[in-house]
């Protein structure tokens, strides 16, 4: 596994400054609790992005991500919005599917998808469909990812999981399978994946 | 679109593997509360909670104390709880918040004074998308 061509981060960088300014508070999934901020920042093969959202219920967020392209593609800011369709609260297990869009106001060009995960303190599986249309490209953008906790962290330990991904990159119609690190304490989460080709797949996110 | 069709797989699979907890906890999922046990069977029970370490922990240092034990379905991670804590930390009557992830509690320690609704309590624990299966207040 070569660290030898890291993707640019000018908006990593403006998130190091905004994490500096805002007091503590981050957390995982695309809606928080009701009246919570998540602030998050993703870096792929696609684009570096920044995401800001506000959710006044518990199964609805709408907020405003901007995104710097790769590959080509041009920089957009989308107005975003994420609906919790459905929940599945167990004694041991949590399983969501979620349905999510977004539109650039400026070109018209927007994307919409479905997210899923199911998981328990021990394992996790969840996957990912998007179709994006972005410039001249229409395209799919969708994963599966899996894994499991190899310790259990009790309330604000460290919990760190493994994982793997299998991910389609729609632009250049190619599959990529590639190990996965979470890590997430308090209300901070960090995830990174590595591939040679498509380089770093990287999520992070604050909740306050 | 084997990504599609292995999505599809993948939530007929984690239904599958709900429903054997599913059944087991039926009798749970009635979404009102009692002072009362409400009949949860298996590995959980708010006796286990009372005798936790985590229980002494929370009123050790109060002649008196009123603690709502509270079961929840859906805190399997810590992240799904952070919500809770914040809730109820906006509580001015609420000392202490104590989170089981193992056994899917949380201890919500009162001012002696407060008169804890059950209402509220499961107001606020749904707010954050997850079930209350069970309340009960002991004060001592």
């Amino acid at each position: 596994m070569s660290c030898g061509n890291i993707p640019p981060m000018g908006i990593f960088r403006v998130l190091m400054i905004l994490s500096i300014l805002l007091p503590m508070a981050l957390f995982a999934r695309p809606i928080s609790y009701a009246g919570g901020y998540t602030l998050m920042a993703k870096s792929d093969y696609l684009k570096d992005s920044l995401y800001v959202h506000y959710s006044p219920r518990a199964n609805f967020s709408f907020g405003i991500e901007m995104l710097e392209g790769k590959r080509g593609l041009p920089d957009r800011s989308y107005l975003r919005g994420t609906w919790l369709a459905h929940r599945l609260n167990k004694r041991n297990s949590q399983q969501n599917l979620y349905l999510d869009g977004g539109i650039d106001a400026t070109s018209g060009e927007y994307f919409i998808g479905a997210m899923g995960d199911w998981e328990t303190r021990r394992y996790f599986a969840g996957f990912s469909l998007k179709k994006m249309k972005w410039d001249t490209e229409s395209f799919f953008n969708n994963y599966l990812q899996m894994g499991f906790a190899p310790y259990l962290g009790d309330y604000g330990d460290l919990h760190s999981w493994l994982m793997i991904k299998r991910k389609y990159n729609g632009l250049e119609e190619r599959y990529s399978t590639y190990p996965v690190l979470r890590f997430f304490k308090g209300n901070w989460f960090f995830e990174a994946g590595y591939e040679q080709e498509i380089d770093w797949d990287i999520h992070l996110m604050y909740r306050f | 679109m084997r990504l599609s069709l292995l999505s599809m797989l993948f939530i007929s699979a984690s239904n599958l593997a709900s429903a054997e907890n599913a059944t087991h906890e039926a009798e749970g999922d009635h979404g009102h509360m009692s002072h009362q046990s409400m009949g949860i069977t298996g590995e959980f029970s708010n006796a286990e909670v009372l005798n936790s370490e985590r229980f002494e922990r929370l009123v050790s240092g109060s002649p008196t104390y009123t603690v709502a034990v509270v079961s929840v379905n859906g805190m399997v991670c810590d992240f799904c709880a952070r919500g809770v804590e914040k809730a109820f930390a906006k509580d001015p009557d609420v000392m202490k918040i104590d989170v089981d992830l193992e056994l899917g509690s949380v201890l919500i320690a009162y001012g002696s004074e407060a008169q804890p609704s059950e209402r509220d309590i499961n107001k606020r624990i749904r707010s954050n998308g997850l079930d209350v299966v069970d309340i009960e207040i002991y004060r001592g």
